[in-house]
């Protein structure tokens, strides 16, 4: 687990920021199955606030991860050939759609514009968790260089943004006319799979550990050794689902929402520990 | 901690704690190193100048350096880069510490000023207080006269110098100037290779006869080496390590290499490892005769011809029957028992099937060329152990012949660089090396039958002022350091210690009053070629900057106390300085030795180098013994030594101990066979890379590229549950240290090894924790030359917190 | 276009480490990390015979090995800025000006190679002394090794380049295409196996 605390920043990033942008999925669910009048509707883009501070949150401490930030304008030098300049396209072309949607929205401007961008940041907020995955698919790394990271990113997009997402509803006191349509069954399905697949792809992920080793880190030891975290994250996903479900259910409201959120941190930031202790390379790496 | 847990962070955690490197490089800038490119741009500065310089430390080797400079600053080290740099050819490359110097004359633990132990504190405390040089320098005169006026000149006595080996200066001043006050009381024999020097060749060849180098080996021979790990110490491009690994691929030799340890003889170079238990080398030797005789190998033409006291009928005069060296293997011996190769397995822990297969090996080989290392007769009764490797060769007549060596350490050479004279010492007494603190405890105690004094039948008097330039002997390098520490400890024994030295060793911390030396790289230093490679070269060195802070050389020290003892003029002969030392003497050997370039010539060169020729003759006491004898009582190779026969008479030996004039296996003190259930484990010492002694041993790059590790088998630490990278302690009746473990296949099981050279680290508690091997073994020393038995230790290693 | 490359002749090393630290002196590297790390790799054991005598099929030798300035290399691959590079002689090196400091070519390299930390500042690795190859000077560690095993040059000059190095503890030169040519010694040639073991690691780590 030493490599794991190595990357806290890194962890953290990939925490918030997949919580952050799955939040925007829901919430165009939201928009595209409720109908919400225009003082709800500010109260919603009030509350958008929240997901897009995630997402700021996460990025500042990626920027704080890099040795020498200042240069990080240099990112986009490796589009398309490197993963990392390709995730970090992908990363600033969601914050652009986000900030002009959350920004239209705290100064009530967002009008017809409104599901249309809600929209885009959705599609770029599954591209953003997709692309965050792929960054790690290093053909040297033979843990991560499966479908496993994007696997378990896209699921803590769908799982976060679901108890993100429908929080944001709640505390703007409009969860139970959304649970009334279609909006429920969908935010379950979001909750559910999302917990599934990354549930999925973070124990394949360590069981295929096992069978990778080079001389210097055994990943058997790894794998033993991020047991309790994978237990923790395993344990977190599926209550963060549960709470959401709940929620859905219309039991627990706010309390429920709030707690899915909670769980699904502390899940997301345990299952990415778990992934940068799992790191193991083909050939020498401490 | 595992070794899969093990992060970069873990490991400064792990070595902080033990305090052998710091996180932080000394004397290094870290934000400065990289972050600028500063190696470019330094480089392409136009005023870098090179000044050559060499390492030279007692390792053996004293290679080539050259200091980019860049003002007082120290950019970085280069080597000799002149003459072809082909494999085989010769350029004085300096190994990962001559590489590394920068850092340890730049390292900020470096002793700057003059300093006097403050009142009211006890030596060993290390509490100092700096003092002017006006003030050191009268202390130090005042304290030589009463002490020389109070119990004479006998008890003022000089250390070794083996931090400061090897340039003309040494520590010679002190002898000089001492010499013109009435002398001092001297030692003889060092801690290197007493027993071989004093316990050994003297009484089988007379003196180091029939030694030839590496660089003498015929195609596709047989090399044997007991413990001979010449490419661990000797790593200089130089050096014997270079030469054999030449040999190897040149003229592709075999070489089977006998060690408890798999030395770097038998990694990558691939010599055969025979593991053998530490100090049982004798009792193979013996196995190995019986099994030439078995087979028809030995060749008594040779034995008859050229020795003595092999078989009964060459036994000289007045020896008893049944005592030659034949009688012991066959059981007819003082101890009747048969050394049958089955007997040397039970003893070495070599298989016996190993043994027969070795002793064909060595009874067809020719020419056959055998050598020993000198960590073998560092063990108890390492005087016979040495003198039965010499046997081997003798007994299948491959000694004094081209592609041989006499069993002894393989051979050297050297231009005959004169050293600064020290003039005549009145004193005669001399005491063997190993024994100085007893001869501060109780000198007059040590006589010529119990302890080998030499010039007189006992020592007058006890040490009561000690010298110690440049060397780290009192707590470092000599044996069983809580007994000596504690005779340094009493003020009333040894009434004044000085120590002049370039750091705060553990050692310094028990003067009176330190001095500040300048590293032989910041000063005039002319040297040969490394003392133990067979080499020739002269190095011009000079000083690569003007001295900082205050510290000063020795030789102008000493000539500052000649001012105060009235003696400069002699002492200076009218005012040389070190400088005109080096051309006087360099002059000398021009005088001796043919086509050397002038002094200046070779400051301008830097260094001077020459092809040395190899020995192919047959030596002249082969050719004929009649006329050329040997140096030895008979005049011929000694199996059995008339000599030692008398001494065994003669001598007063401690409990146990014995002299026995054929190289029989005795196990000694603590030696193998020796275990206890409380001490189950035999523990050596070996010459690691990381340092030479103890010097370097503070420079943590080194330390962090060469771990200082106590070596143990996977089977004796899974028994014991210590893992790879552990911290444990290692237990003897002297001490305890604690270190971390090496896991390693490389040392047989049963055995322990700790790199010599680690600094003594002491807790409140007593526990070593800086890893001194020399805080775990004892005082005994060796029967015959009185030399160290400092590598037979019996211990028990266990987890620490376990 | 020309590449250079390094060829280790295994059967001179002595695992001295003299190329190591002369690399650490000259480029003035802190304490705790080297451009150039010798590798000791261990295998076998001990095995105790009826007799009670313990035998071994243990070996050990060493591996010098710095970056390997690959056809295709991991590093350049992963990092985002380009900063990480091949020159026109093949040597991969790092334009600081250009790093961010991500620690992506760390993760990428299986070689150990390129070491990013805050207090660095940036990824750095081994250059192959560009400098002194500019000036017509072998690399420092070349220059260091007293028993003549590295070598550096252009690959056509190089000792031979038959085989790229892919001894354990190194991966398949497959990957990234190491232009690390290696003579092997006969512990590598005959023993080396699964079961090795790197045995320095607190050294090279």
């Amino acid at each position: 687990m030493a490599a794991a605390f190595h990357e806290l920043p890194l962890a953290l990033f990939t925490t918030l920021a997949s919580i952050g942008a799955g939040a925007f999925i829901t919430l165009t669910v939201a928009f595209f199955t409720t109908k919400f009048d225009d003082e709800v509707l500010a109260r919603i883009d009030k509350l958008a606030l929240v997901p897009a501070i995630f997402v700021i949150v996460g990025f500042i401490a990626a920027f704080f991860h890099l040795a020498n930030p200042m240069a990080a304008f240099g990112v986009f030098g490796g589009l398309g050939r490197s993963p990392m300049s390709n995730e970090l396209a992908v990363a600033v072309l969601f914050a652009v759609v986000m900030a002009v949607y959350v920004i239209m929205g705290l100064a009530g401007k967002l009008g017809g514009a409104r599901k249309g961008l809600v929209a885009a940041c959705a599609v770029l907020a599954i591209l953003f968790a997709v692309f965050m995955g792929l960054a790690y698919n290093l053909p040297t790394v033979p843990t991560w260089s499966t479908p496993y990271p994007v696997v378990q990113m896209l699921g803590y997009a769908l799982l976060g943004g679901a108890a993100l997402g429908a929080c944001v509803l709640a505390f703007a006191g409009v969860l139970d006319d959304a649970l009334q349509g279609s909006f429920k069954a969908v935010l379950i399905v979001l909750a559910v799979c999302g917990a599934v697949i990354s549930i999925a792809g973070l124990v394949l992920m360590h069981s295929g550990a096992a069978g990778v080793s080079n001389l210097i880190v055994n990943g058997t030891t790894l794998a033993a050794g991020a047991q309790g975290a994978l237990f923790a994250a395993v344990a977190c996903l599926v209550l963060s689902c549960a709470c959401t479900v709940a929620a859905a259910m219309g039991k627990g409201g706010k309390a429920a929402c709030a707690l899915a959120v909670v769980l699904a941190l502390a899940g997301v930031f345990a299952g990415r520990l778990v992934f940068y202790a799992l790191q193991i390379s083909v050939g020498i790496s401490f | 901690m595992s070794k899969t847990d093990l992060s970069r962070r873990t490991f400064l955690k792990a070595t902080g704690a033990l305090g052998t490197a710091a996180a932080a490089g000394a004397g290094v800038s870290f934000a400065g190193s990289l972050a600028s490119g500063s190696a470019e741009l330094a480089h392409a500065d136009q005023e870098e100048r090179i000044v050559w310089s060499h390492c030279h430390v007692n390792c053996g080797g004293a290679c080539v350096l050259r200091f980019h400079m860049q003002g007082d600053e120290i950019k970085y080290v280069e080597t000799d880069n002149t003459g072809s740099a082909e494999f085989g050819d010769i350029q004085m490359r300096a190994c990962l510490r001559g590489r590394s110097i920068r850092r340890w004359i730049d390292h900020p633990d470096r002793l700057n000023y003059p300093l006097k132990r403050r009142e009211g504190t006890k030596r060993g405390e290390g509490v100092y207080d700096q003092i002017t040089w006006d003030e050191a320098l009268d202390t130090i005169a005042s304290e030589f006269t009463r002490i020389k006026e109070t119990y004479g000149n006998e008890s003022i006595f000089i250390q070794e110098c083996s931090g400061v080996e090897q340039n003309i200066m040494m520590n010679s001043p002190f002898f000089r100037l001492f010499n013109l006050l009435g002398g001092e009381v001297t030692r003889y024999g060092n801690y290197s290779n007493a027993a071989i020097n004093f316990g050994s060749n003297p009484f089988t060849y007379g003196d180091g006869w029939g030694r030839r180098s590496f660089k003498s080996l015929q195609k596709g021979q047989l090399v044997v080496l007991f413990g001979d790990s010449v490419m661990d110490m000797r790593m200089g491009g130089d050096g014997a390590g270079y030469d054999l690994n030449v040999a190897m691929e040149k003229q592709g030799v075999r070489v089977i290499m006998i060690d408890p340890r798999r030395n770097e003889v038998a990694t990558n170079k691939g010599a055969e490892w025979i593991p053998i238990r530490p100090g049982t080398d004798a009792a193979l030797v013996a196995g190995i005769a019986h099994e030439l005789e078995t087979l028809g190998l030995t060749d008594h033409d040779f034995l008859k011809k050229y020795c003595v006291g092999y078989s009964e009928d060459t036994l000289p005069e007045g020896a008893p029957k049944n005592s030659s060296y034949y009688a012991y293997i066959m059981g007819t011996g003082y101890d009747k028992v048969e050394k049958t190769p089955a007997w040397a397995a039970e003893i070495t822990g070599i298989p016996e099937a190993r043994i027969k297969q070795l002793a064909k090996e060595i009874g067809e080989a020719k020419p056959l060329f055998v050598a020993q290392g000198w960590g073998m007769q560092r063990h108890a009764n390492g005087d016979f152990a040495a003198r039965a490797v010499m046997l081997l060769p003798q007994l299948v007549g491959q000694v004094g012949k081209p592609g041989t060596n006499a069993g002894t350490h393989e051979g050297n050479t050297g231009f005959p660089l004169p050293t600064l004279p020290t003039g005549d010492n009145p004193i005669a007494e001399k005491f063997p090396n190993y024994l100085w603190p007893e001869a501060i405890k109780d000198g007059p105690s040590l006589t010529a039958k119990n302890a080998g004094i030499k010039g007189a039948d006992a020592l007058k008097t006890s040490i009561k002022m000690l010298v110690n330039y440049g060397n780290n002997m009192p707590a470092g390098q000599n044996g069983d350091i809580n007994f000596t520490t504690d005779i340094l400890r009493d003020e009333s024994l040894c009434e004044f210690i000085l120590c002049y030295d370039v750091f705060m060793t553990p050692s310094a911390k028990f003067a009176d009053i330190i001095l500040p030396d300048l590293t032989p790289q910041e000063t005039y230093s002319l040297s040969a070629a490394g003392e133990m490679n067979d080499s020739l070269g002269i190095w011009f060195g000079q000083p690569i900057r003007e001295p900082m802070y205050e510290r000063r050389e020795v030789y102008e020290v000493c000539g500052e106390l000649a001012k105060r003892l009235g003696v400069y003029d002699e002492y200076s002969e009218g005012g040389l300085t070190r400088e005109d030392w080096c051309r006087k003497l360099y002059d000398e050997l021009r005088e001796e030795v043919d086509g050397l370039p002038t002094y200046d010539e070779g400051v301008a060169m830097g260094m001077y180098k020459r092809t040395v020729e190899i020995d192919t003759s047959v030596d002249p006491f082969i050719q004929d013994p009649e006329n050329n004898p040997l140096e030895t009582e008979t005049g011929k190779i000694q199996v059995y030594s008339p000599e030692l026969a008398k001494l065994a008479d003669e001598w007063e030996l401690p409990e146990g101990d014995s002299i026995v004039p054929i190289p029989a296996y005795v196990p000694g003190f603590e030696g193998a066979g020796s275990q206890t259930d409380k001490r189950p484990l035999q523990l050596f010492s070996f010459h690691y890379r990381a340092h030479t002694h103890s010097t370097y041993a503070n420079n943590e790059v080194i330390q962090k590229s060469a771990s200082h590790q106590l070596w143990i088998n996977p089977a004796d630490a899974e028994s014991r549950g210590i893992a790879d990278g552990d911290t444990v302690s290692v237990v003897t009746d002297r001490g305890e240290v604690h270190i971390l473990a090496k896991v390693t296949n490389r040392i047989v099981p049963g055995a322990v090894a700790l790199p010599e050279g680690g600094w003594y680290d002491p807790t409140a508690d007593g526990v070593d924790k800086g890893g001194c091997i020399n805080t775990l073994v004892s005082r005994r020393i060796n029967p015959i030359s009185k030399g160290t038995g400092q590598q037979s230790s019996i211990c028990e290693v266990t987890k620490v917190g376990a | 276009m020309t590449q250079y490359g390094f060829f280790f002749d295994a059967t001179r090393c002595t695992g001295c480490k003299t190329c190591e630290l002369s690399c650490k002196d000259y480029k003035n590297l802190p304490v705790d990390f080297s451009f150039r790390h010798v590798y000791e790799v261990e295998g076998g054991g001990w095995q105790k015979d009826d007799a009670g005598f313990w035998t071994t099929d243990s070996y050990t030798y060493y591996l010098s090995m710095s970056c390997n300035h690959c056809d295709d290399p991991a590093c350049t691959k992963a990092c985002p800025t380009g900063a990480m590079h091949k020159d026109d002689n093949g040597i991969v090196s790092v334009d600081e000006t250009k790093c961010i400091g991500c620690g992506y070519c760390a993760m990428a390299c299986p070689y150990d190679a390129p070491t990013v930390s805050k207090e660095i500042g940036h990824s750095a690795k081994c250059n192959g002394c560009a400098e002194r190859i500019a000036e017509g000077m072998l690399p420092i560690c070349v220059e260091a090794c007293s028993g003549r095993a590295l070598f550096f040059g252009p690959l056509e000059e190089l000792p031979n380049t038959d085989e790229r190095a892919e001894v354990a503890p190194l991966p398949p030169a497959s990957l990234t295409g190491p232009n690390l040519y290696l003579k092997e010694c006969a512990a590598m040639q005959e023993k080396a196996d699964a079961a090795a073991k790197i045995s320095n690691i607190l050294e090279v780590m």
